[in-house]
């Protein structure tokens, strides 16, 4: 038998503990249980602090997807080994997830955390807002074409909606996609054959619609909302099944252009004989993107980085049409295993 | 004693000091070399080096193993100089530090961590606190407790109740 280990000091300690994997989080939750020291340490703020800024510089840490997996019924998918209670909820929709929050049952919507400077490392269960996007067709009105869009925010802070802001557009109807929240501090929401996005500006409460870059073959299942590099928002669209055009919204003063950043062939990168692909879903902040292929029959949804190509298949017979990418700076010290109540109702 | 050793030069230019292990053991190195430890970078500043440098709490096997690291990585520091001797390519470096870190078991490679930690020698001290925490993926809370001699001071109840909180993380 060797020697006992030497005992490590508690600043030593620590700095072994900052290196936990982000991806596996069961790890610091069985390290929670080893003796009071550590589970203190692994729930304390600071420590939490440093952990997020240690991994930072890593790849996000995703914990799984949400998708609608019946006629609705919100399915927690997770790929690590951490799970909330309940993996599926019947009767939710899962709309948006984002900053520790996940927003289920509305019409096209997005949640966010409403501190300012905040690096939603842990910040659900602070205040969040709600961005709220609908179109209203009157039975059997005639101005359908050009029926009103209007969006809401709401505050929990103060608990109350804000009047809402609206445009009249002939296709203004937002497409239940996930909705991006680029660094200009506006929500962007697709509408239905990704003709149009619409633009929130959560500050100044503004609702605005962007033509789409010009294209002869509409198919709204092959767009989808991005942020790009630098943080603006982008636009992935699917063309002929299998090329992948990658564009970015720039505005410049009053006018706004559309860049074409890249177009890939997905043909190449995606193995086998996949059949025809979709767009499903973006990991905001990160260049990856979700798509599905089917093989015999199965569906399976792979993970792409657009900066290398690389492929990952991240899950098995998920037959969703869009999924959202749950992820979060997480330790699991005390208290912290479970999803609390408030993240998961609304 | 060591003074007259303590004052050699190299042909390179660096100063040579002497670093004395705990048990004694005796090792020759460049200022360049020894600089890497943020601890005798400090001594070296102040001019307390001539003497050697007694390192009380780093047992000689140690030494060798911090010295061996410090000569090999000693091309990142002193890249600007060119006075060194061709460094160590970044592939020649990953290979020695993978092969270093996966040789080490407990206890050594604890006392290594010590000795980065007392050095102050960031890399050495994040590759080896890399290694351990890789090495607890896996592993069970009495596994954990074995790692590191650490007594499990909860009541049964309270582990029952931090199992039961994460109890997905449990799971086998």
């Amino acid at each position: 038998m060797a020697a006992p280990a030497p005992e490590l000091m508690d600043d030593v300690v620590e700095e072994i503990l900052l290196r936990l994997p982000l991806d596996d989080p069961s790890c610091a939750a069985r390290a929670s249980a080893v003796c009071k020291h550590w589970s203190h340490l692994l729930a304390d703020a600071g420590f939490l602090r440093r952990y997020r800024a240690f991994h930072r510089r890593r790849a996000p840490p995703r914990l799984g997807f949400i998708y609608d997996a019946g006629s609705p019924l919100a399915r927690f998918a997770p790929t690590t080994a951490f799970r909330p209670a309940d993996l599926d909820h019947d009767g939710w929709k899962p709309m948006d997830c984002r900053h520790g929050r996940a927003l289920f049952r509305t019409s096209a919507s997005a949640v966010l955390c409403a501190v300012s400077g905040c690096d939603h490392g842990g910040c659900h269960g602070g205040p969040f807002a709600v961005a709220f996007v609908a179109n209203y067709v009157m039975e059997g009105e005639e101005e359908e074409i050009t029926s009103p869009t209007s969006a809401w925010l709401y505050s929990s802070e103060t608990g109350t909606w804000s009047a809402p802001s609206t445009v009249r557009h002939h296709n203004a109807e937002p497409f239940p996609k996930p909705s991006v929240l680029a660094g200009d501090g506006a929500v962007y929401f697709l509408t239905w054959h990704g003709r149009n996005i619409l633009r929130y500006d959560l500050r100044k409460l503004d609702l605005t619609v962007i033509a789409s870059p010009e294209i002869d073959d509409d198919d709204f299942e092959n767009h989808l909302l991005m942020t790009t590099e630098d943080g603006g928002m982008g636009l992935a669209r699917l063309v002929s099944g299998h090329s992948l055009q990658l564009w970015s919204w720039k505005p410049v003063s009053a006018a706004a252009a559309w860049v074409q950043l890249r177009v890939i062939d997905l043909d190449l990168v995606i193995p086998g004989d996949a059949m025809r692909p979709r767009l499903l879903g973006f990991a905001e902040g990160t260049d990856m993107v979700f798509v599905d292929t089917t093989y015999d029959g199965a569906q399976v949804v792979q993970q792409i980085e657009l900066s290398t190509l690389k492929v990952t298949k991240v899950l098995d017979e998920c037959y969703a049409s869009c999924v959202l990418p749950y992820m979060s700076f997480f330790l699991p010290g005390r208290q912290k295993g479970k999803l609390p109540p408030s993240a998961i109702t609304l | 004693m060591a003074a007259a050793a303590a004052e050699a030069t190299t042909d390179g230019g660096g100063k040579m000091i002497i670093l004395i292990s705990a048990d004694g053991k005796r090792f020759e190195v460049t200022e360049a070399v020894a600089s890497q430890s943020q601890l005798i970078s400090n001594m070296i500043e102040d001019d307390c080096t001539e003497n050697g440098v007694r390192l009380p709490n780093v047992d000689g096997d140690i030494l060798t193993m911090v010295v061996d690291y410090c000569n090999m990585h000693a091309g990142d520091a002193a890249a600007a100089g060119d006075t060194m001797k061709a460094s160590s390519t970044e592939e020649e470096l990953k290979k020695f530090d993978a092969e270093l870190v996966q040789a080490l078991e407990n206890p050594v490679l604890f006392k290594l961590i010590l000795a980065a930690n007392f050095l102050n020698i960031k890399s050495l001290l994040d590759m080896t606190c890399q290694r351990v925490a890789d090495m607890m993926s896996g592993k069970t809370p009495e596994q954990m407790r074995e790692t590191f001699s650490i007594e499990n001071d909860f009541t049964p109840e309270e582990e029952a109740a931090i199992r039961q909180e994460n109890a997905w993380a449990f799971d086998d």
